[in-house]
C-alpha cells in the first residue's frame, strides 16, 4: 500500500505525546528523500522501516546483556536531581531550599528523570549551583554547623568545621588531604566569619557533595568487583526511601560498619520506610510512573470545560494523594503498595465538592485508573481520549512504548461531533488497517473509560448516545514477548482493571518501573528503552519468584537486599569465573598486541570492548542481529569477536566472517575494523535455522 | 560528520587564534523557534522573488511591515534526520544530522569575545522535562544545552553582576585581591580532575561536562568581558508570578524577548537563541482564540476549514511576536553607533516540520531577517525544489565568519546560494 498526500480521506488520531507503531508494510516508512546513507543504515536496521522512536534507537537500544555472568551494575557518579538537592540542602542546612525548583529540567529518560547516565552538569546549572551555594552559605547560621563556633571562633574551630560539617556535606569521612585543602581555603579569605561560610560554599560545589558516590572498593575476592562501603550504602538508603542525605541514626550505622549486614540493614529501611519521609517519595515514584503530576497544569479548553476550576485541580491532587497514601501504606492486603491494590482498592474517600464535580455513577469508582486527575491528565483538552488512555496501560502497566507514527500521513484528531460517540469518530482506526496495526494496541483498551469526560467526570452517554465500554487487550506482535497475561477481551472498565490487577506480567512492569526509579536505570530517550539490563531482569525475575504479589515491602526489601546493592563492576576485567558464552566481549586478536595470558590467575587483560546485541527481527526460522562495539580503553581497538552462529548465516554486513555457521569469528571491513578511542562501530548478520 | 572536525570544546579555545572575520559579517545571530510545522499554502508569500506580498489573512501577513528586511526560504528540506516526526526534526532543526547544535558550534567558535558564548533562553519548554521533544540545542558532545525559562532568573543570570562574594579584579600592577570565587572553583576543579583519574570511561563524560561547565564560568570571574551589570540592561528586573502557567505564555514571552534584547545590547552574546515552547506543545493559545492545544491545532486536515483557519490564527500570533521582537531590535541602537541592532544582526525564524499535519519534513518554513550590517541580500522570496537544509545551517555560520563547508552531514555540501549581497 502506498500513502501519497492525496488521502485527505484518511483521518487518524495522533496521540498528543507521540504514540503509533511501525506499519508491517515498510512503504510509508521509507527514510526521507535524499538521506544520507548513515542515516538510512541506521533506519534500516528497525524492523519494518525508519522514522523509530528515538535517534539511534533502532541502531543501540538497550540490547540484552550476558546475563548469566551477573555482572553487577557499572560504578558511578550520580548527580543529584534537583528535588533531592532541595531536600539535602534542608538536612544538611536546617534551611528550606527551592532553588532545585529552578534549575533546568532534566533528562525525562523513562519517565523519573533520575537517570544516573542523563543527569549531567551543565553551564547553566553549575551557575545556578553557584548562586545556591553561595546565597545559602551566607543565610545560615554558623554556631549551628559546630558548636565551637560559639566558643571560640578560630583555627582549631575552622578545622572542626572542615571535618564535621564535610562528614555531612560529603555524607563520608574526609581524607587527611581534603581537610588541609578545605582549612586552607578558608583561611585565605583572612576572617573566620567569611572563612567558615566559604567553607560551606565551596562544599556545597563540590563533586563529593553533588555527585552520590558508588565507586566503592575493589573486592579482595572477585576482580573486577567493588564492594561499596558503609558511607556509600547509607546514601543509597537515603537518597532510595527519602530523597536525602542520611540522618544520624543511618550515620551512626555506617560507622559501626553495620550497612553491609542484611539484618542490620533491614532495620534501617524497616525505620526509614515507617517514617513519614518515605511518604513524598513513594507518592512520587507513583505519580512520575503514571504521569499524575501534572494535575494542575495540563492545558484544557475552558470554553468545553467552564467547570474545572483551579480548586478542583487542587481537590484532585489531593484525591490523588490521599489514595495513594493510603494504597500504598496501608496496613492490609487491599492497601499493601502492590500494584493490584493501586488498581483495585476504591476511591470512595472523596470530599464532597468533589463528589458532586465527579457525579454519581452506577457503579464506585476503583483503582488510581479512574481517579478524575488520572482521566484529566489523559485527555485531549477539550475532549475524552481513548489514545491516551490505551497508551497509558500498554507503556506504563505493561511496559510496551509505542514509537511515533510514521511521517507521510495526514493526521488528524477527529473533530468533536454531537452525532457520533468517541468509539465511532475513531472508527478509521479499526477500519484502516495501515492505522489499525498500532492503534489496536491502544484504542480498544481506552475506550473502556470512555463514561469519563476529558476532566473526569462520570458521564452516563456521549452526548445522548449510548456508550459501549467493552474492548480487548490484543497481543503486541512489536514486542519480544507479544502475549501477556492480560491480554483478552472485557465487557467494561471494571473487568479491565480486574484483567490488570490479575496480571504476572503487569507486576513485573511495576517491579521493573520500580527498579529503574531506585537504580537510575536511565535507558534515555535516544537510547531506547526496549531491554531492561540484567539486574532489572533478575529484580523482575525475584519480585515474581517470591509469589507475594509485589508489595511495597516486598519491592523495598528486594532493592536492599539484593548482592548489586552493595557491589559494582568496574576498572580491569570482569569475572572469569563463568564458562565463556558465545556473545562474551574479548579485546583483539591483534598480533601487535599479545594475546592475554588465559592461565594467568588474578586480572585478565583490559577490557575495553563493550558489545551491545540487539535482536532486529527473531522469528524462529531465522533471525537478524546488530551488534554494536564501543571502545572504551584509551587506545584503539582492531577487533574481532568470536561468537556461536545459531543455524547458518545467510547474509552480514559492515564485517568479515570467518564461517557460516557455528563458532564463527567476525571481524571489520575496511573502515571500522580499528576503533579510535570512545568509537563505535557496528555490523550485522542474519541467519536461516532449520 | 564535517562539524565535527570544526568543534573545539570550550577548553582548547583559550589557545586558539583570532579567526580572521569577514569584512561585512553581522554583528550577532538569533534563532527564534516555534514548534509544529505549518500549513503551506496559508505560509507561503505571493508573487516571485522580489515582487512578493502577503496575502490577507495568511500567517505572515504581520510581517508586511518588515518585508524588505526579509529573505523568506521556501523549499528546504529536512534530509538526514536521526528519527522522524516531532522529534526527529526538533532534533534536528539546528544540528543538521545529530551532532552539535548550529548555535552551539557557532558559540564554540566566536563565543571566547563575550561574557557568555550563549544565550538560551525559552517560553514554557520544559513542563515535559528535558528531552528531544524539548531541545533545540545540542553541545559538542550532543548533549542537551538547556533553555532558562523563568525571565526572573534569566535576568539575574545575566544582569546580576559578580555576586556577592567576589572581591574586584585589578589589571593594575599592584597584587591582585585573592577572587574568593575562583579559588573555590580551583578547589572543585582539583577534585574533578581527581576523580578523571580513578575512573573508567564511562563517568569521564560526566566529569568533562562538570570540567566544561566550570570553565565557562571561571571565565565570567576572571574578567573576561567589560559589559554587565544592571545598568546596562536598561530594563528593570521582570516580576512575573507563574510562569509556567498556560495563561502567561504571552508575557513570558514578552519578557524574555525584552532580555534578548537587552542581552544582545549589551554585547554580552553574539548567539542567541529564542525557543517557544517546544514541538507536539499542548499550550492552548487561548489569547488567539484558540481552544485546543497548538499540537491538535496543527492537525486540522484541510478538509476541516474552521479548524485550519484556528491554525492560522494561532500562528499570526507567533508572528505577531515575531514582529514585535524585530521592532524592538529595530528600536534599540548598537552601542557603538554603527545602526540598529536590526541592521547589524541576522534573526532566524526556525521551524522544526514542513507540514505539520503530515509530520514531514519537507519545505520547512525558515526566514532570515535582519540586515547583518548588509551583509544579506534582503526582500527576496526564494523557491527552492527540496534543498537540504543543511545548506543553510552552513550559510548562517559563513556569515558570522566561520570558515565551513558543511554541517551536521558529509552528505550535504556547500552553502545556501542567491542569500548575500
Amino acid at each position: 500500500m502506498t500513502i501519497h498526500g492525496s488521502i485527505t480521506a484518511l483521518v487518524l488520531v495522533v496521540a498528543l505525546a507521540a504514540g503509533g507503531c511501525q506499519p508491517e508494510t515498510s512503504e510509508a516508512g521509507a527514510a526521507p528523500r535524499g538521506a544520507a546513507p548513515g542515516a538510512a543504515a541506521v533506519g534500516s536496521n528497525a524492523p519494518g522501516g525508519t522514522a523509530s522512536a528515538a535517534p539511534g534507537a533502532a541502531a543501540t537500544p538497550g540490547a540484552p546483556e550476558d546475563c548469566s555472568l551477573q555482572t553487577p551494575a557499572p560504578r558511578r557518579l550520580w548527580r543529584l536531581t534537583a528535588n533531592q538537592y532541595d531536600n539535602t540542602l534542608k538536612d544538611l542546612l536546617g534551611i528550606e531550599s527551592s532553588y532545585g525548583t529552578g534549575f533546568p529540567a532534566d533528562d525525562v529518560g523513562v519517565g523519573f528523570g533520575n537517570g544516573a547516565e542523563a543527569l549531567l552538569m551543565s553551564p547553566l546549572l553549575a551557575d545556578k549551583l553557584q548562586s545556591a551555594a553561595e546565597d545559602s552559605s551566607n543565610a545560615i547560621e554558623l554556631a549551628r554547623l559546630a558548636p565551637c563556633v560559639s566558643a571560640s571562633a578560630d583555627d582549631r574551630c575552622l578545622r572542626e568545621l572542615v571535618t564535621s560539617f564535610g562528614k555531612r556535606a560529603f555524607r563520608r569521612p574526609l581524607r587527611a588531604a581534603e581537610v588541609e585543602t578545605y582549612f586552607t581555603l578558608s583561611k585565605s579569605t583572612g576572617a573566620f566569619d567569611s572563612g567558615a561560610r566559604m567553607i560551606v560554599s565551596a562544599m556545597l560545589q563540590s563533586p563529593s557533595f553533588l555527585y552520590r558516590s558508588e565507586l566503592g572498593q575493589p573486592s579482595a575476592s572477585v576482580p573486577g568487583v567493588f564492594d561499596l562501603d558503609n558511607y556509600e550504602v547509607a546514601s543509597e538508603l537515603s537518597y532510595l526511601l527519602w530523597q536525602s542525605m542520611p540522618d544520624d541514626a543511618l550515620f551512626q550505622a555506617a560507622e559501626r560498619g553495620e550497612l553491609r549486614d542484611l539484618t542490620k540493614r533491614q532495620a534501617q529501611v524497616d525505620r526509614m520506610l515507617k517514617s513519614e519521609r518515605a511518604r513524598p517519595v513513594v507518592r512520587k515514584f507513583v505519580f512520575d510512573w503514571l504521569g499524575l503530576a501534572t494535575i494542575m497544569t495540563v492545558p484544557k479548553d475552558t470554553v468545553t470545560f467552564p467547570e474545572l476550576t483551579g480548586e478542583i485541580r487542587g481537590a484532585m491532587v489531593q484525591e490523588a494523594e490521599r489514595f495513594v497514601d493510603a494504597v500504598m501504606f496501608g496496613a492490609d492486603a487491599q492497601h499493601d503498595g502492590s500494584v493490584r491494590a493501586l488498581l483495585n482498592a476504591d476511591t470512595s474517600a472523596l470530599d464532597n465538592k468533589l463528589a458532586s464535580f465527579y457525579g454519581a455513577s452506577p457503579e464506585a469508582r476503583r483503582g488510581i485508573l479512574t481517579l478524575g486527575g488520572m482521566l484529566l491528565t489523559h485527555s485531549r483538552s477539550n475532549d475524552s481520549s481513548p489514545i491516551h488512555r490505551g497508551k497509558l496501560v500498554r507503556e506504563k502497566l505493561l511496559c510496551q512504548p509505542l514509537p511515533p507514527p510514521p511521517p507521510g500521513l495526514v493526521l488528524q484528531p477527529p473533530g468533536l461531533d454531537p452525532n457520533k460517540t468517541t468509539r465511532e469518530r475513531y472508527a478509521e482506526h479499526s477500519s484502516n488497517a495501515f492505522c489499525g496495526n498500532c492503534h489496536k494496541l491502544m484504542d480498544p483498551i481506552g475506550l473502556a473509560f470512555e463514561h469519563y469526560d476529558g476532566i473526569g467526570r462520570y458521564r452516563a452517554d456521549d452526548n445522548g448516545l449510548p456508550i459501549d465500554p467493552s474492548g480487548e487487550i490484543v497481543p503486541n506482535e512489536n514486542q519480544v514477548q507479544a502475549n501477556t497475561d492480560a491480554d483478552g477481551a472485557f465487557m467494561n472498565s471494571g473487568e479491565l482493571i480486574d484483567q490488570l490487577a490479575n496480571s504476572q506480567d503487569v507486576q513485573s512492569c511495576y517491579a521493573l518501573s520500580w527498579f529503574r526509579f531506585a537504580y537510575g536505570e536511565g535507558r534515555t530517550e535516544r537510547d531506547g528503552d526496549r531491554y531492561p539490563s540484567c539486574q532489572a531482569k533478575r529484580f523482575q525475575a525475584a519480585i515474581g519468584g517470591a509469589g507475594g504479589g509485589g508489595s511495597l515491602r516486598e519491592i523495598v526489601d528486594a532493592l536492599t537486599q539484593s548482592d548489586w546493592f552493595l557491589t559494582r563492576s568496574g576498572g580491569a576485567a570482569t569475572p572469569s569465573t563463568a564458562e565463556p558464552e558465545p556473545e562474551r566481549t574479548l579485546p583483539s586478536a591483534d598480533p601487535a598486541q599479545p594475546a592475554p595470558d588465559a592461565g594467568a590467575t588474578g586480572m585478565q587483560a583490559p577490557v575495553g570492548l563493550v558489545v551491545e546485541r540487539t535482536v532486529d527481527n527473531d522469528w524462529g526460522m531465522g533471525y537478524c542481529h546488530t551488534y554494536q562495539l564501543k571502545n572504551t580503553s584509551a587506545e584503539p581497538i582492531t577487533w574481532s569477536l568470536p561468537l556461536d552462529v545459531r543455524g547458518k548465516l545467510n547474509n552480514h554486513w559492515e564485517c568479515n566472517a570467518s564461517g557460516d555457521t557455528g563458532s564463527v569469528v567476525f571481524t571489520g571491513v575496511d573502515h571500522n575494523k580499528t576503533i579510535a578511542p570512545s568509537g563505535m562501530a557496528q555490523f550485522g548478520f542474519c541467519g536461516t535455522v532449520n | 560528520m564535517g562539524a565535527a572536525l570544526l568543534c573545539a570544546p570550550f577548553y582548547r579555545l583559550l589557545s586558539e587564534p583570532a579567526r580572521a572575520r569577514a569584512a561585512i559579517a553581522p554583528k550577532r545571530i538569533i534563532f527564534w523557534f516555534s514548534p509544529n510545522g505549518t500549513v503551506h499554502k496559508h505560509w507561503r508569500p505571493a508573487g516571485g522573488e522580489t515582487d512578493f506580498s502577503f496575502a490577507a489573512g495568511s500567517i505572515l501577513e504581520p510581517l508586511a511591515a518588515h518585508r524588505d528586511s526579509l529573505i523568506i526560504l521556501d523549499g528546504l528540506d529536512f534530509v538526514g534526520t536521526r528519527g522522524g516526526s516531532h522529534e526527529g526534526g526538533m532534533e534536528h532543526a539546528l544540528t543538521g544530522g545529530g551532532g552539535p547544535s548550529l548555535d552551539q558550534f557557532m558559540a564554540s567558535q566566536l563565543g571566547m569575545a563575550t561574557s557568555f558564548p550563549s544565550i538560551e533562553l525559552g517560553v514554557q519548554t520544559s513542563a515535559w522535562g528535558a528531552s528531544i521533544q524539548t531541545r533545540l540545542s545540542y553541545n559538542d558532545k550532543h548533549q542537551y544545552v538547556h533553555p532558562e525559562d523563568d525571565p526572573g532568573a534569566a535576568y539575574r543570570r545575566l544582569f546580576g553582576g559578580a555576586g556577592p562574594t567576589t572581591s574586584s579584579t585589578p589589571s593594575t600592577g599592584s597584587a591582585p585581591a585573592v577572587d574568593p570565587r575562583k579559588s573555590v572553583l580551583d578547589v572543585v576543579r582539583g577534585e574533578l580532575n581527581a576523580l578523571k583519574k580513578q575512573l573508567g570511561a564511562e563517568e569521564q563524560i560526566k566529569l568533562d561536562a562538570h570540567l566544561d561547565s566550570l570553565r565557562q564560568i571561571e571565565r565570567r570571574t576572571a574578567g573576561a568581558a567589560a559589559a554587565g551589570g544592571a545598568s546596562c540592561a536598561g530594563m528593570q528586573a521582570p516580576k512575573i508570578a507563574d510562569p509556567k502557567s498556560n495563561e502567561q505564555f504571552p508575557e513570558v514571552g514578552k519578557l524574555q524577548m525584552d532580555i534578548l534584547v537587552a542581552a544582545a545590547a549589551c554585547d554580552l552574546s553574539r548567539v542567541l537563541t529564542l525557543q517557544w515552547t517546544h514541538t507536539v506543545s499542548p499550550t492552548i493559545f487561548s489569547w488567539a482564540g484558540a481552544s485546543e492545544g497548538h499540537h491538535e491545532l496543527s492537525h486540522k486536515d484541510d478538509g476541516n476549514q474552521a479548524g485550519v483557519a484556528a491554525f492560522v490564527l494561532a500562528e499570526r500570533w507567533v508572528t505577531e511576536q515575531f514582529v514585535a521582537f524585530l521592532d524592538r531590535l529595530k528600536a534599540t541602537p548598537e552601542a557603538d553607533g554603527s545602526g540598529t541592532l536590526l541592521d547589524t544582526s541576522t534573526v532566524v525564524w526556525v521551524k522544526e516540520l514542513g507540514d505539520g499535519r503530515l509530520h514531514d519534513f519537507k519545505s520547512v518554513p525558515f526566514i532570515i531577517a535582519g540586515g547583518g550590517n548588509g551583509y544579506w541580500n534582503s526582500g527576496r522570496y526564494l523557491k527552492m525544489d527540496a534543498v537540504p537544509h543543511q545548506k543553510l545551517l552552513v550559510s548562517l555560520g559563513q556569515s558570522m565568519g566561520i570558515a565551513m563547508e558543511s554541517f551536521g552531514s558529509d552528505m550535504v555540501t556547500g552553502a545556501l546560494g542567491g542569500l548575500t549581497r
